[in-house]
């Protein structure tokens, strides 16, 4: 198996070369990206959802486009449009336990 | 079969001897965003983050392979994501499972719900779903530094 340049699907049955086309992006490989560069093509990709291309290859099951990108480490604020403006995560409310031999001691900070 | 604990934490620090700590155990999550940022719903970040649980087993529950079902919903009730998880035969009476993600999901406000429930190998539920929620809140119109 092979993994597609473009969106990180790892499950690509040939290379990424010689009119290959991703089920994921639908990227035509030797003919697509001939003139148009992996990220452009990945931004592109991400624009539209990112949703999945095939009607012949199924959708695999809660296939995310998003997690395929993070797994595949291809997930980058140059690519995902609502990562460009600051983000920030909070945990609120968080407890720390720890636990000793079965017995859970916990503290409220 | 018993569960003593079943939480999200950030992390599982794991020691031969003292056993697993919990690292950030979190239920609330917060994601601040410029009020030009639209994000869409289906919209995961990438962090790591794990569901620890821990089960006791009476004697003769033990040395018998066990099965965790997790199961991670949207808060709009879709499904994002299930793991089944195989025990090896425990000779102890303590069960740990530590289940990891690479993402987490908060394209939507509202509460990430957290489903789990242990099977024998043939499917027979051994223990009934329990149930965690996450809080999520997508704040926009905040003015970040």
């Amino acid at each position: 198996m092979h993994t597609c340049p473009v969106c990180g699907y790892a499950k690509l049955e040939f290379p990424p070369e010689d009119f290959t086309i991703c089920p994921s992006c639908g990227t035509e490989f030797g003919y697509q990206d001939a003139s148009t560069s992996h990220q452009v093509l990945r931004q592109k990709w991400v624009s539209k959802g990112p949703v999945w291309h095939s009607v012949v290859v199924p959708q695999p099951p809660l296939w995310n486009g998003y997690l395929q990108l993070i797994k595949a480490h291809m997930f980058s604020a140059e690519d995902i449009p609502w990562l460009k403006g600051p983000v920030k995560v909070e945990i609120g409310e968080t407890i720390r336990p720890s636990i000793e031999r079965g017995i859970l001691v916990s503290s409220h900070p | 079969m018993n569960l003593l604990l079943a939480t999200p934490c950030n992390l599982v620090a794991n020691d031969q001897e003292l056993g697993p700590s919990l690292i950030g155990v979190f239920h609330d999550m917060t994601i601040k965003i410029h009020p030009d940022i639209e994000i869409p719903g289906n919209a995961l970040i990438p962090k790591e983050w794990a569901i620890f649980s821990k089960w006791m087993l009476s004697s003769e529950e033990t040395r018998r392979d066990y099965v965790l079902v997790s199961e991670v919903y949207w808060p709009d009730g879709t499904l994002l994501h299930q793991t089944k998880s195989k025990s090896s035969s425990p000779a102890t009476t303590a069960l740990i499972f530590i289940i990891k993600h690479q993402a987490f999901p908060f394209g939507q406000d509202g509460r990430v719900r957290i489903r789990l429930w242990m099977e024998n190998e043939d499917k027979t539920l051994v223990h009934e779903s329990i149930e965690i929620f996450i809080s999520v809140r997508v704040q926009k119109n905040v003015v970040l530094g």
